[in-house]
């Protein structure tokens, strides 16, 4: 299919994930991550807790420093550090969801009644397929956002620099995600191991690429604003209420939340349509 | 029944880990969130003070009280507790200090004062607490009026407190400024040996600690304060080695720059112009940006204080060329430049400066000042049409700044400025009245209190009206908080014989 009728596929595709979301049964394997999520914003907040600080607090020391440990720094640093723990939540709890909610989709595109109970446990079999199949993605994208990082602090640069930094790693990621769009659904809807998964998705780039691009693409722009707002956590504080930067993340948490089941969704809709070989 | 013991078990040890976690951090962080909310109020009421009533000031005041009595100081005033406990004790501290400061802010002095000394006596342990109450219970005295309580507070300031604050590493400024406030006011009150005694007690204090603190943090403040007590001693060679040997301490490198031009400003005070050249000009190039403008400022004020005015003029305009943005910093270039024409005899020049500066920065104090300079300069040479038309001129800009500023401080500046250029203009009866005005508007202020002393003056040897003078010398007497007015108004009555009501 040429690059119009992939678009026109992807389009379709969302527009019937989006009907989807109406599905609660849908939602069932989401609910882990949203789970995993909210334990990790409460931790956070909540960290100086003594039911919490005993393992808090050297961990926060260590990734941030001592500072943080101080009213209200937590707070000008809480989406960075809940940055840095959805990647990890994302490369193991993420991958077993997103397992779990193809085999979901699939059949409930096929039209058959969507068990949560195959879903995970399919997803369960396959989990340490997921992740490893998964995990050359979240390495990358990890190492990216990492590099930009300490490419603009060394570089002191400024906001015209910064902006387009921002902008080239958003895109990079975008391609990254479309080149491993698919592996999931490779992983529990081919029952593929981790490196035929790998080696297959060359194959799926031939056939869905640009739809993987086009939804990927189109999905990022809703995180743009709450980004906006939760890189600029210190002037919530330093002009607001600092506890406000938690509810910024939990907002962030949600919507990243819905770009997954839609993400996922999708991503099974058109390897369903458009990828899929009759004969594999 | 498994899977409930397996429940228990796991519940009885979630509890056991409540228990591991670290309470005084837990409470630091409470503290701290409420100082924190309780600080934001204050910020509330300070966009607009105005607007804000005692019965919000008494609200924010309740507020840190809650504070201080949530976290008390006898559970965390003392000394010796973990690092954590001590922060919620600097933390209650500072929520006790800022309700006093608030009760002052009220009014309430007595109040306040008594607020200061318990808050001195309940955190011993807490020395940056204590120290910060000893210093506002000090300042509140001699607001007062209570000079000699005022003098033993600073003494105790000077002699009480460690030099450097154990937990942060940090100088306590306020013991050596302490010793040198203690000194002066021994020297002003006829003791001179007094005072040098109690410099070179201070002295002695801060070398035996600079011997610890060498490399530290605490080092080129110690260094400073040193070199300014032996300043305060009239020993100025020893002065300057203080600041050299601070230089050359491995904690100064963040600071040399700044090191530097207190070499300058104290060879200047030393009466060492050309070394404070030197030292200017090491600060202009031997630095990154941070400390050129000031430097090129002081070689201005140096090539002035050695009577070389080219060379001074040049050096202003140097710093125009490089610094026009600099608001109070280029507005003083100016203003200088416009002196120092009017000083040659240039006036046409100075009139341009003192104009351009109004034109650039007319809510600047200097450039009010200069405005005022315009019009008393025609008048001292008896020009009065020059003057009066220079005067008309310059209270129409001011009535207009009035009506544009909203600010209360330059309200305040140009109000004070219409008066001096009625007076420079010779209007004595537009003047008292612009001054009594100033009084009435803000008596609270040093503006408002020196506007009713003059007034006053004006009253009795310019309108020969006895009877205004008198009446402004017992509202001073009677509302003025600054002790030192007070004693003046007093004196005042009693020359004019009014000393009773």
């Amino acid at each position: 299919m040429n690059l119009f009728e992939q678009i026109a596929v992807a389009w379709q595709s969302l527009i019937r994930v989006f009907a989807a979301m109406r599905r609660g049964r849908l939602w069932a394997p989401f609910a882990l991550l949203a789970a995993s999520e909210a334990l990790v914003v409460l931790a956070l907040v909540w960290f100086a807790h003594p039911l919490l600080s005993w393992f808090m607090v050297p961990l926060l020391r260590q990734v941030s420093g001592e500072t943080t440990l101080r009213y209200p720094n937590l707070f000008r640093v809480l989406p960075g550090l809940y940055a840095q723990a959805d990647v990890f939540i994302g490369a193991v709890v993420g991958a077993i969801v997103v397992g779990a909610a193809t085999v979901m989709f699939a059949d409930f595109f096929h039209g058959t009644k969507p068990s949560a109970s195959a879903g995970f446990g399919e997803a369960w079999r396959r989990s340490l397929a997921l992740i490893l199949a998964n995990l050359p993605f979240n390495l990358l994208v990890f190492g990216l956002g990492h590099w930009s990082q300490d490419f603009l602090t060394s570089r002191s640069s400024g906001q015209l620099v910064q902006g387009i930094v921002y902008f080239l790693i958003l895109g990079i990621s975008v391609v990254l995600q479309s080149l491993f769009f698919y592996v999931s659904a490779l992983v529990v809807l081919e029952r593929r191991s981790v490196l035929s998964a790998l080696a297959g998705l060359p194959e799926t780039w031939a056939r869905g690429f640009w739809a993987a691009t086009f939804i990927g693409g189109l999905l990022i722009t809703p995180l743009l604003p709450i980004h906006y707002i939760s890189d600029r956590a210190g002037v919530i504080v330093d002009r607001g209420v600092p506890e406000l930067t938690g509810w910024v993340v939990a907002v962030q948490g949600l919507i990243g939340l819905a770009l997954w089941f839609l993400l996922t969704g999708s991503a099974t809709l058109v390897y369903l349509s458009l990828v899929r070989r009759e004969d594999t | 029944m498994r899977r409930a013991v397996a429940v228990g078990i796991a519940l009885i040890g979630l509890l056991v880990l409540t228990g591991c976690g670290d309470q005084a951090l837990w409470t630091r962080w409470r503290a701290e969130r409420d100082l924190w909310h309780a600080r934001r109020d204050v910020d509330r009421l300070q966009l607009n003070p105005r607007l804000a009533t005692d019965r919000d000031y008494a609200r924010v005041e309740r507020r840190f009280a809650i504070i201080a009595e949530r976290y008390p100081a006898s559970r965390w005033g003392r000394a010796g507790q973990s690092p954590a406990a001590f922060d919620v004790g600097l933390v209650s501290g500072r929520a006790a200090i800022a309700a006093a400061r608030i009760e002052e802010l009220r009014g309430r002095l007595p109040a306040a004062l008594e607020s200061y000394a318990r808050i001195e006596r309940d955190y011993p342990g807490v020395f940056p607490v204590a120290l910060e109450a000893t210093v506002a219970r000090a300042r509140l005295l001699g607001r007062t009026g209570r000079e000699r309580e005022a003098l033993e507070a600073w003494a105790r300031v000077a002699s009480g407190f460690p030099l450097v604050d154990a937990a942060s590493g940090e100088a306590f400024l306020p013991v050596p400024d302490a010793a040198l406030r203690v000194a002066n006011a021994r020297r002003a009150a006829g003791d001179p040996a007094g005072a040098d005694s109690v410099l070179a007690v201070s002295e002695r204090r801060i070398e035996k600690e600079l011997m610890r603190q060498h490399g530290k943090r605490a080092a080129p403040d110690l260094w400073t304060r040193l070199s300014d007590t032996r300043a305060a001693r009239g020993h100025w060679e020893e002065s300057l080695d203080a600041l050299r040997a601070a230089l050359s301490d491995t904690a100064s490198n963040r600071v040399a720059p700044w090191i530097v031009l207190g070499l300058a400003r104290r060879s200047l005070e030393a009466g060492r112009p050309d070394s404070a050249l030197a030292y200017t000009s090491w600060a202009e190039r031997g630095f990154d940006e941070i400390v050129r403008p000031g430097a090129i400022l002081l070689s201005a004020r140096v090539w002035e204080a050695r009577g070389t005015t080219d060379s001074a003029l040049v050096a202003y305009q140097r710093f125009l060329d490089a610094y026009s943005d600099a608001p109070n910093a280029s507005a003083e270039a100016m203003f200088r430049r416009g002196v120092l024409f009017e000083g040659q005899g240039r006036w046409e020049q100075a009139r341009t400066e003192f104009r351009a500066l109004a034109a650039v920065q007319p809510t600047d104090s200097l450039s009010l000042e200069g405005l005022t300079r315009i019009v008393r300069h025609h008048a001292e040479r008896g020009e009065r049409d020059v003057a009066a038309r220079e005067g008309k001129r310059a209270l129409e800009t001011l009535d207009q700044m009035m009506a544009a500023q909203r600010d209360e401080t330059v309200q305040a500046n140009v109000r004070r400025t219409r008066a001096d250029i009625l007076v420079a203009m010779g209007d004595a009866a537009a003047a008292y009245d612009a001054l009594v005005d100033l009084w009435r508007r803000y008596p609270a202020t040093a503006i408002g209190i020196g506007s009713a002393l003059r007034g006053a003056d004006l009253a009795e040897n310019q309108l020969n009206d006895r009877n205004r003078a008198i009446m402004l010398y017992r509202e001073v007497v009677e509302r003025a908080r600054d002790a030192g007015a007070r004693r003046r108004a007093m004196a005042a009555l009693t020359r004019l014989g009014a000393e009773r009501s």
